[in-house]
């Protein structure tokens, strides 16, 4: 305790200051958003390649882990699976000729194909988001590659997120499960929009809300939802996912429920990021 | 002579507190990601603040919760300042609770670590998600909060055994200096 004499302040006065300096850095990174952020890339330099090099050997022990106890339900699944396939490459072939016959009607109409012919950039998810409190992913490409923010990232399924901050060599997603994304999205058989959410209440089951269906739309479990033209961010046409539960509000105008996302966000280790800005309406 | 040794001891504390931090942000964000149990991860960081707080004394815990705190908002984005607040507090409390009474058990830092994540938690739960008036206070409180105490919990109990080794072993006899 001697020796703190020459230099001795008090504890308390060291938290105040601290306290007050952190409420500054809040207001600050809510008012300059975009000047802090190269700041919040140093760490992100400096952590990245070693994130990426543990996340590979955190990822091959995880799988290890799951082995084990998973071998049981894959050899079930396998065998769902060589059924449905057979079901599905019936569907398939149908499929290809409407396909063709699609592709052949777009030419004449000369109408802007789907997101599917958009240039794409492939990266690997390093880091998730290290809080329980939010769905941000952090993947291996960064403004060196050419990312920038508000860029669609999907996987091959369907949708994944946005980018929200590019730092030099990783970029950040906030995938749609987080509790501030939101997705403009559209029903096939109807023009009506209405937004997909994230949502943390239900987020532990694998879903997302959906709300501001009109009652006009009968819709029913299982129902895809894509991303919709009106989307100021997002591609048109983007799978988001499947209806799970539906119910009319206590307004007797609008419908909320949860959908499915297509996407598996426990499972997900590469991300393909549309490298064209979505031009929007507005 | 006697405070060119403790000059050195303060370095090598020092040199072991980044260590740690260091350590521990790369663990956190990515193998301790891959260990999820009920869909929570433990909160890694958060232990280590308390242990540094509890085993250095409160100026060190201050500057740690802020270190940490740093990294962690810079990770996941949104606001930096949210955690450096709840780990400021946190740092604070533990180092002021190594004056009162510091004892090498295991009880009383494991009970800090639990009221830690309960101040972690309000804090985070307050600043973004109360002001965006998600009031389901019970839910989180169900979801998130009480899993991630116990699985926190469990793995303070091994963080403990490495920082008091570490700490120790550099100080030699003179663990008792407060």
């Amino acid at each position: 305790m001697r020796r703190m004499n020459k230099l001795y302040i008090e504890p308390k006065h060291v938290l105040a200051a601290c306290v007050v300096l952190c409420f500054i850095l809040i207001a600050i990174s809510f008012k300059f958003e975009k000047q802090v952020a190269p700041v919040k890339s140093v760490p992100g330099v400096i952590f990245t390649p070693m994130q990426k090099s543990i996340s590979t050997v955190g990822k091959s022990i995880s799988n290890k882990f799951k082995v084990f106890n998973k071998l049981k339900v894959v050899t079930k699944e396998n065998q769902a699976l060589k059924e449905e396939i057979e079901e599905i490459r019936g569907e398939n072939r149908l499929l290809q000729q409407q396909h063709s016959e699609l592709e052949n009607l777009r030419e004449l109409y000369n109408m802007k194909g789907n997101y599917s012919d958009l240039p794409t950039v492939a990266a690997r998810i390093i880091s998730k988001d290290p809080t329980n409190w939010y769905g941000t992913l952090t993947m291996d490409k960064g403004s060196k590659d050419g990312i920038k923010v508000n860029m669609n990232v999907i996987a091959k399924d369907g949708l994944v997120g946005i980018v929200s901050e590019v730092g030099h060599n990783y970029s950040k997603i906030r995938t749609i499960i987080d509790d501030k994304s939101n997705v403009t999205s559209v029903f096939m058989k109807s023009t009506l929009t209405c937004n997909v959410h994230g949502d943390i209440s239900v987020m532990e089951d694998g879903l997302i809300g959906v709300e501001s269906v009109s009652k006009d739309i009968d819709v029913k479990k299982g129902d895809a939802l894509y991303t919709s033209y009106d989307s100021p961010k997002y591609h048109s046409g983007i799978l988001v996912g499947y209806i799970n539960a539906i119910k009319t509000d206590s307004n007797n105008v609008t419908q909320s429920g949860t959908v499915t996302p297509v996407v598996d966000f426990a499972k997900l280790n590469t991300v393909l990021v549309i490298t064209e800005l979505s031009e929007g309406l507005y | 002579m006697k405070k060119s040794t403790i000059n050195k001891e303060n370095v090598k504390k020092t040199i072991i507190t980044i260590l740690l931090v260091f350590v521990g942000y790369i663990l956190q964000t990515t193998l301790l990601q891959h260990m999820q149990v009920a869909d929570v991860s433990p909160n890694l960081m958060l232990v280590l603040v308390v242990f540094i707080a509890y085993v250095n004394n409160v100026y060190v815990g201050m500057a740690t919760g802020m270190a940490c705190g740093f990294l962690i908002d810079c990770q996941y984005g949104a606001v930096i300042g949210m955690c450096m607040l709840a780990y400021v507090i946190i740092g604070y409390f533990c180092g002021v609770l190594n004056r009162v009474y510091y004892k090498g058990d295991y009880l009383i830092p494991l009970g800090m670590v639990a009221i830690s994540e309960l101040i972690y938690s309000v804090v985070i739960y307050v600043m973004d998600f109360l002001l965006r008036g998600r009031l389901d206070i019970g839910f989180y409180i169900r979801k998130v909060v009480l899993p991630e105490m116990v699985y926190t919990l469990l793995i303070a109990v091994f963080v403990y055994g490495i920082v008091c080794k570490l700490y120790k072993s550099k100080e030699d006899k003179g663990g008792n200096v407060l």
